[in-house]
């Protein structure tokens, strides 16, 4: 028997030992805050006091009720809905723009990607700055259009697009190399077989380019999607969250009742409830993923 | 089209572009660079009229910039060796070797890389609290030692795991 186990594992003790430190964090910083935030989401845990008691699904019911939770569950699905479609098709056109040979090709697809090595805090404040009301670039470019511009962060109906517009600027150039890539595995001869038989160059885009780029457009939105609902940082540093709640997000409803309010289980509910919904996403993501996405030479 | 004109057409398309990217980056420097007492009279300026490196002085020697750059080095070094040191001892056991237990461990290491770092936000920062690591370093680079959450870099993990060719 001992024998017959040493023939199939071979490795013996070692895989473990290799193992033991993910293991460690593994128990230490995943499953055990992860049950943790299970628990406390059942009880009044709270911040300031160490004992916590059972209160029952009392937390998820407020949840519910909390109007402003309403509020940030509009507004992270109103960012998300309008960054991911807008990013995703900018990316593609962008690559598509960038798939050439010329010279100095290269040099254009790093300024394109710049923004997203920039750290989100960084951004962050550059953005609040161009949207200043009076004197910011954006307003300044806009007046020279005689377009009257709105005060941006200080508009609640514009806040939520300022922020949008600067997320996109940061993300499009990521999503871009990434379809970049799959451009560059269009296989030649098809692009070749299509110029033979005289397609316009639309053509070439809707019946060869486009089927061969659902995998990274199933990608990108996927990442995009779960990326964008969990925005924090740069609506945090540009408007923390105002004005009058236009562009608090869900992430900033759970920090701002966890840690600033001391609510830790109010927190943990709400964060669970974040979790399902992303989980329900990515599951009915993936279930419609055959409708549309073609695979090479799997179809 | 003639294929010269195509060509600088794009030029062309490509410097407008350049020019959008390029101008919120821009307009920062410009700003580090102007004189604090102009910074209103030549606000959303792309270029700098008169040129002064006074503010990076001034932030120099009034904010302690040197500790903020030890703490940025400091952690992003012993992050990437912590994440270098437990996935590829990981990354090698679950690939080039075979033991009981080696496809439940790697089922759940997979798919706990869909869960945001903020589901466990509240419990982590309970944790650090009692272990006394609030207002230090350690909370930022000796999870990566073993293993954690994280927020950003999930997306990219998952596209290395990711079956999608």
């Amino acid at each position: 028997m001992k024998s017959k186990l040493s023939q199939s594992f071979p490795d013996g003790a070692w895989p473990y030992l290799f193992l033991l430190p993910y293991l460690i964090g593994f128990s230490l910083f995943i499953i055990g805050p992860l049950t943790n935030a299970c628990i406390g989401s059942f009880t009044d845990w709270c911040l300031f006091r160490p004992e916590r008691t059972f209160i029952g699904a009392e937390n998820f019911v407020k949840l519910f009720q909390d109007e402003s939770f309403r509020i940030s569950t509009i507004n992270t699905i109103y960012y998300v809905v309008a960054l991911v479609p807008l990013q995703t098709t900018l990316a593609m056109l962008l690559a598509l723009l960038v798939n050439r040979t010329f010279r100095g090709v290269t040099f254009f697809r790093n300024v394109y990607f710049a923004p997203f090595v920039m750290s989100l805090a960084s951004i962050g404040m550059v953005w609040s700055w161009l949207y200043t009301t009076d004197i910011g670039l954006v307003n300044r470019v806009l007046s020279t259009f005689s377009i009257s511009p709105p005060v941006w962060l200080h508009d609640p109906k514009w806040a939520m697009p300022a922020v949008i517009i600067a997320s996109v600027w940061r993300n499009v150039g990521y999503y871009m190399v990434i379809f970049l890539a799959w451009l560059q595995n269009v296989p030649a001869e098809l692009i070749e077989a299509s110029q033979v038989d005289g397609a316009t160059a639309w053509h070439r885009f809707r019946h060869i380019i486009l089927p061969l780029l659902t995998p990274a457009i199933f990608f990108t939105i996927m990442i995009g999607v779960i990326l964008g609902f969990q925005v924090f940082d740069i609506t945090y540093i540009m408007t923390q969250g105002g004005p009058s709640q236009a562009t608090t997000t869900l992430l900033m409803f759970i920090y701002k009742k966890g840690l600033t309010s001391g609510n830790l289980g109010y927190a943990s509910a709400a964060s669970l409830v974040l979790l399902i919904m992303m989980l329900i996403f990515t599951i009915l993501y993936f279930m419609g993923q055959k409708k549309w996405v073609f695979y090479q030479g799997r179809n | 089209m003639n294929k010269q004109v195509q060509k600088y057409l794009w030029y062309f398309l490509m410097l407008i572009l350049t020019l959008i990217f390029i101008a919120p980056i821009l307009s920062s420097l410009t700003t580090a660079l102007t004189p604090s007492q102009d910074l209103f009279s030549s606000a959303g300026r792309l270029f700098p009229g008169k040129i002064t490196l006074d503010n990076f002085r001034s932030v120099w020697n009034e904010m302690p910039m040197k500790q903020w750059y030890m703490n940025s080095i400091i952690v992003a070094t012993l992050y990437t060796l912590g994440h270098l040191f437990h996935t590829s001892l990981a990354g090698y056991a679950l690939s080039c070797t075979n033991f009981p237990g080696r496809n439940i461990v790697l089922i759940v290491a997979v798919s706990t890389l869909m869960v945001p770092f903020h589901v466990v936000m509240v419990p982590m920062f309970t944790l650090m609290r009692d272990l006394g690591w609030i207002d230090k370093l350690y909370p930022l680079f000796i999870p990566s030692f073993f293993g954690e959450l994280t927020s950003d870099s999930n997306p990219k993990r998952v596209n290395n795991s990711f079956p999608v060719a």
